[in-house]
């Protein structure tokens, strides 16, 4: 009975402490009455308050991870953009923004670029896009990616052409889906090319997958090529699949010549050096990256990369004759740019092959070098950039030519009369006939 | 036991001496406000302490009553009345995307020993940031300079002197034309507030049609406030493009013909109150 009047008396005196204490109204959304302060120079607004997980992944980039959430979304050194700012007594209303804006790349990357502050009071440099920042038609039209930049442009899902930089230059992922003819077929008799025809389609679809974050920007090196275009790259690296994977490559195109007892094509050349284009089978793997590609796509920024082959292979004299340094990054060309008539590396007869009779009859070495009109460029002016380089290929892919010394005795019917029947499939198969 | 008799009766009977009213629950609720006087004098702040207590955490007495704070809602807090009896009213308009002037509401009065029934809303109003924040100049539509609310405490908003808690007081001077106008997301708070750029437009407008408070009141507090938010996130992480190869005999070109957005990636932020 005690024990249940000592229940009953707490009972009631907690009852009353509540009743006491709770006469105050409950508020919803606590905190909606203490306003940030934003009078101070610059912004108060914590953006990353609500950002944390941006802030996360520019803090794992290999670029911009120094400057700071305004440096960007509050720029307005080209876009003359007002955001609104409480900065001292004063408050400027926004006009074009209020608190943060969604920048083009290119508003700090293009024409020359800009420079701004990073977080820690430096002044810092943002490069130019080179090309693409160049006014409103992005520059030469030998840029090979200039049409995603402009289809990016016209696309909605990024502000500006934005979708086509973060492909490329942070981990956004993305997949390509490429349609493209599946192989040609033509004939050359005396250098001269008849009944060409295009077959077939080849869809090729490509996955990079990335971690997907649009703020994790990536150094230039970290950039693959060959992750776009993995069509090429298998071709590259795996060589022909049909019938059988076998040593030679579309893509990498070799001079032909002879390839002496060793049987290579690699260093057994009369120039004594390795050939510019060809890949080892044994260092496919490892050689098959951009810097493979900017030996044809962007040959002055493989010159400026490479002194030594600077040198070896005249690649200053090479840049002269390619529009590589009107792109971004790439080059769509044509193996005329180097090697048509009057180029620095114009096609030249084979200084190692038979003078004599080596079982066509003399001139062997000869090849298409000085045919009037100009075999290549023939090639380059008469047909349309996507099959030139497999017309090409349709001889020089290495096993397409027989790599005995001396031709097995079917020399003369290209080097001296200019004849073949050629079937090639495009990449990354490539595999090609030549009888 | 005849002692503890004794002492009880000495209690009933000193109790019964000292006790002569009627013990009321909820004492002093005859204790009217007088409410004839001009401007408000009901104490908002015996209810709403928390809010008094908030707004006073923003910037120290001290430095409000030297006139050194640039905060102008800092010097609110026994200003109710400024924003939850405002004349002024914005009601933003889907058709033309900007808000527009409207007629205030009329509040419940009892100035000058009569008394105004209230319509729309009794004591207090709860209002949008816009009602403020997205005036271009009042124009003469509300005269608030004359509004009896807030008549004499021009300098709360506008800077300039008064007297504040009973002080007289200076504050930095703020202007007048567009001074507080929440410009740059094209909602017509100034007549070159475009907005196009705006990154966070989305976010007002999507406040605007949410219920949950009034006008674009969620996005407005959940950024200028310490109010704690919790977003949920889903970002494109991929994007989805198709190249075709266009070509005849003759030429060619690689044709971009779409780009889509592929994959997101959702995930949770908490800015912490």
């Amino acid at each position: 009975m005690r024990k249940r009047i000592m229940i009953l008396i707490l009972f009631f005196g907690v009852a009353s402490l509540t009743f006491f204490a709770s006469t105050d109204v409950i508020s919803l959304f606590a905190g909606q009455h203490s306003f940030i302060n934003i009078s101070g120079e610059g912004n108060q607004i914590d953006c990353v308050a609500c950002h944390h997980h941006i802030a996360d992944e520019l803090n794992h980039s290999m670029i911009h991870a120094d400057l700071s959430c305004e440096a960007c979304h509050r720029f307005n050194g080209t876009t003359d953009i007002t955001f609104a700012s409480g900065d001292r007594s004063h408050s400027i209303p926004g006009k074009e923004a209020h608190a943060a804006y969604t920048p083009r790349c290119l508003d700090c990357h293009g024409g020359n670029g800009v420079w701004i502050e990073n977080k820690t009071g430096s002044s810092v440099h943002a490069p130019p896009a080179r090309a693409f920042g160049e006014g409103e038609h992005y520059g030469s039209n030998y840029s090979a990616h200039k049409t995603l930049v402009l289809k990016a442009n016209a696309s909605n899902t990024s502000i500006g052409e934005n979708e086509a930089c973060l492909v490329c230059h942070t981990n956004y992922s993305c997949k390509i889906s490429y349609s493209y003819f599946y192989n040609i077929d033509y004939n050359i008799s005396n250098w001269n090319i008849s009944s060409f025809s295009f077959n077939g389609t080849r869809n090729y679809d490509i996955q990079w997958n990335k971690s997907g974050a649009k703020h994790e920007f990536l150094k230039l090196s970290d950039i693959k090529c060959t992750k776009c275009h993995k069509n090429i790259y298998d071709a590259l690296v795996n060589g022909t699949s049909n019938p059988s994977n076998e040593n030679y490559l579309t893509h990498a195109p070799i001079e032909i010549d002879s390839t002496g007892s060793s049987k290579n094509w690699d260093t057994d050349n009369p120039w004594g050096h390795y050939r510019y284009h060809y890949i080892p089978d044994a260092n496919r793997t490892e050689w098959v990256n951009n810097s493979y590609c900017f030996r044809c796509h962007n040959v002055n920024k493989y010159a400026s990369e490479h002194s030594s082959e600077n040198a070896t292979y005249d690649l200053g004299n090479v840049t002269e004759d390619t529009n590589s340094t009107e792109v971004h990054c790439a080059e769509a060309l044509t193996c005329a740019s180097c090697h048509g008539s009057g180029r620095t590396k114009e096609v030249i007869d084979n200084p190692d092959g038979p003078g004599g009779d080596g079982g066509g009859g003399g001139d062997e070495k000869k090849g298409h070098s000085g045919t009037t009109p100009d075999f290549v460029d023939e090639v380059a002016s008469n047909y349309a950039r996507t099959f030139n380089g497999d017309i090409c290929m349709g001889c020089h892919e290495a096993a397409v030519h027989p790599d005995g010394n001396g031709g097995e005795g079917q020399c003369s019917r290209c080097h001296k009369y200019g004849n073949a029947v050629v079937s090639i499939e495009s990449e990354p198969s490539g595999y090609a006939t030549n009888t | 036991m005849k002692r503890m008799i004794m002492l009880a009766i000495a209690l009933l009977a000193i109790s019964i001496f000292v006790l002569p009213v009627t013990l009321s629950l909820f004492s002093g609720q005859h204790c009217w406000y007088d409410i004839s006087l001009q401007k408000n004098q009901i104490p908002c702040k015996k209810c709403h302490a928390d809010v008094y207590e908030e707004i006073m955490s923003m910037e120290p007495l001290n430095k409000k009553i030297a006139g050194q704070s640039n905060s102008p809602h800092s010097y609110m807090d026994e200003n109710c009345e400024l924003c939850h009896r405002t004349c002024f009213n914005m009601t933003y308009n889907s058709g033309t995307g900007k808000y527009e002037k409207s007629p205030g509401f009329t509040y419940a009065s009892g100035k000058d020993g009569g008394s105004t029934p209230g319509v729309e809303a009794h004591a207090a109003s709860t209002i949008e940031c816009m009602d403020c924040h997205g005036i271009p100049a009042d124009g003469g539509y509300w005269n608030h300079w004359s509004y009896e609310e807030y008549d004499g405490w021009c300098f709360l908003c506008h800077g300039g002197s008064g007297y504040y808690r009973g002080q007289y007081t200076t504050i930095p001077g703020r202007g007048y034309n567009d001074f507080i106008s929440a410009g740059g997301f094209g909602l017509g708070t100034t007549s070159t507030d475009t907005g196009e750029h705006a990154a966070h437009k989305a976010f007002v407008l999507d406040s605007i049609n949410d219920t949950e408070l009034e006008g674009s009141n969620e996005a407005c507090i959940a950024c200028h406030t310490k109010i704690r938010v919790e977003s949920n996130f889903n970002v494109t992480s991929s994007l989805m493009i198709s190249v075709n190869d266009s070509y005849n005999l003759s030429a060619s070109y690689w044709n971009v013909v779409n780009i889509s957005p592929d994959g997101y990636i959702t995930y949770k932020e908490v800015k912490e109150g």
